[in-house]
């Protein structure tokens, strides 16, 4: 266990698309603990793995609605909407206002490449997207409508 | 100082007998500084205090005894806190611990000698005289003096180790200001080198940070090599000979949405670069095992770049390795040549159009550097290019930077070899 670097921008490797995750190995697992450290010793909603440094189709989100690992997360269904300040542990002391569903569904793998299924709503359901969007070399910036600094 | 004594010669036997390599033989348990120090005193000054020991003993004594005389001789001469006849005694009395007291009044007599400084040296005229006072073999220094001429083969024999360690910070895990940060407030006294890393000694506080995978030991010139390849962000790299995996994981820090193969003939290799790469958290590399000396036909023209770090004599590597001319021979240069040939033009193939190839070892002689690069040459396949990341060291004369530069042993540095080859 060990709390990893987090990737500031403009790092290229945030606008990188990531890669499938086609084996659930101990390195899978080591990867997933550390970035479970290091988004709690940051005090985030969430984690991509691209933010520290790693090519590969897996985040963290961690919310009032509890820890998740998501591998290979697909969105299947979204519905409503939600405007909202969002901030990111990769853009430092800044915040911006995105637009996300309300509810969503997604299909993803668990650390041992079962297939689990989450539906959720809200906050966790934004911060999903916002995770999702780091595999594809999205960053939320691209998509604010406007962005503050500091508070 | 007897338990001192009795570590070192158990360490100082397992490299003799089993040609165990003194930096594994090493790290096995906690070893004293002051048997650390016995060890390496006694491989870098071997031949002196072989030709000291063979002067005043006409028949040689059973390996224990002999390896217990040579740790007693360096200790005579070169510790000055201990006085002389505390060492006889303590090395006395390490011959009944070891079981065999009978030769408890042998070891006295032949110590008591050497303390009295009843024994000969050669002298400058003799032709042995720079084989015993650097304690190198003759075939080392003739054929250095055959390459680099008189000057530099003095040079490169009377270069000192300084005993420390050569530190990279895991750039995935934590920065250079938390690093030197902890060693500060441990204590510590280090500095940072031309290269990016930190030379230290290896305390528990480095060798804890070491295993949480914060820093790992690399040499200057792993590090030198893998900078020379000129990564970018997204390069695909092929490292051909990689075990124990030290460059690629480098390699895979400074292009992290690249993908590195670490190719590695052997199985229970494999398992260190694996190790290695979990430690390091380095998700990018993928160990493959293959024999670098057969072509692999789907790997042709698919790398931006290709590290053939190849297996080498590593007589460059004295400083750190001082048993290394215990290992090996001068007969092993010829035949590594070969070997050498094979890896270099299976790497040449794989290069693409435009990448670049690095070919590096830990040596000092032309047959396993420049030659058989000069071979790959000839095909008018390549060129030699520029090597940025060796501007910033200094290398006395051989400093001329063209593509092809050989590092002399000094400092923290080893000798070694580097070949920054570009594909037209």
């Amino acid at each position: 266990m060990a709390k990893r670097i987090i990737v500031k921008v403009p790092d290229p490797i945030l606008g990188k698309k990531c890669r499938e995750v086609d084996t659930f190995d101990e390195r899978l697992w080591t990867l997933l603990d550390d970035m479970k450290d290091t988004v709690k010793a940051a005090n985030g909603a969430g984690l991509a793995a691209p933010q520290v440094a790693v090519l590969k189709r897996v985040c963290v989100v961690d919310t009032e609605d509890g820890y998740f690992e998501l591998i290979n997360p697909v969105v299947r269904f979204q519905s409503g909407a939600q405007t909202g300040v969002e901030g990111c542990l990769s853009v430092p002391k800044k915040y911006g206002t995105v637009t996300r569903p309300m509810k969503i569904s997604v299909l993803a793998k668990d650390r041992f490449g079962q297939d689990v299924k989450y539906k959720v709503s809200g906050f966790t359901a934004r911060a999903f997207m916002h995770e999702i969007d780091h595999l594809d070399g999205i960053v939320y910036t691209s998509k604010a409508i406007d962005m503050t600094d500091g508070e | 100082m007897k338990k001192h004594i009795l570590q070192a010669h158990r360490i100082l036997l397992r490299i003799e007998s089993q040609n165990a390599y003194s930096n594994m033989a090493m790290y096995d348990g906690d070893v004293s500084d002051m048997a650390t120090l016995l060890v390496y005193g006694v491989l870098e000054n071997s031949i002196r205090i072989d030709y000291i020991l063979n002067s005043l003993v006409s028949k040689k004594p059973q390996r224990a005894i002999n390896v217990l005389l040579k740790i007693g001789v360096y200790a005579i001469e070169n510790l000055v806190d201990v006085p002389k006849f505390a060492i006889v005694s303590e090395c006395v009395e390490s011959a009944k611990a070891l079981g065999k007291s009978g030769a408890g009044g042998f070891v006295n007599a032949v110590l008591k000698k050497v303390s009295g400084g009843d024994y000969s040296l050669p002298k400058e005229i003799d032709g042995d005289y720079l084989s015993v006072t650097y304690s190198k073999p003759q075939w080392f220094i003739n054929k250095l003096t055959n390459q680099y001429g008189y000057d530099t083969m003095l040079e490169i024999i009377s270069a000192k180790s300084e005993r420390l360690e050569h530190i990279r910070v895991n750039s995935r895990l934590t920065d250079m200001q938390s690093i030197t940060d902890e060693l500060k407030a441990c204590g510590e006294s280090f500095r940072i080198s031309d290269v990016g890393g930190i030379v230290a000694r290896a305390t528990e506080a480095v060798k804890k940070m070491f295993n949480r995978g914060l820093v790992t030991f690399q040499s200057p010139s792993s590090m030198l090599a893998v900078q020379a390849l000129g990564l970018n962000e997204a390069s695909d790299m092929l490292d051909i000979c990689s075990a124990p995996g030290g460059k690629a994981v480098y390699a895979s820090e400074l292009c992290k949405s690249g993908e590195i193969t670490a190719c590695e003939l052997h199985s229970h290799r494999i398992k260190l670069i694996d190790k290695y790469v979990k430690r390091m958290r380095a998700e990018n590399v993928n160990s493959v095992q293959c024999d670098a000396t057969e072509l692999k036909t789907d790997w042709i023209n698919k790398f931006d770049r290709v590290l053939a770090d190849v297996p080498c004599s590593c007589f460059g590597t004295f400083l750190k390795h001082p048993d290394v001319f215990m290992s090996r021979g001068e007969e092993e240069i010829t035949a590594l040549s070969k070997v050498q040939k094979k890896i270099i033009s299976n790497a040449a193939r794989y290069v693409k159009q435009g990448g670049i190839l690095v070919y590096s070892t830990c040596t000092l002689f032309d047959e396993e550097n420049f030659s058989v690069v000069n071979e790959l040459l000839q095909r008018r396949e390549f060129e030699l290019s520029h090597i940025e990341a060796l501007d910033k060291i200094d290398n006395g004369k051989y400093s001329n930077n063209n593509g092809s530069v050989q590092i002399l042993p000094h400092a923290e540095y080893d000798g070694f070899y580097i070949a920054k080859l570009r594909k037209l």
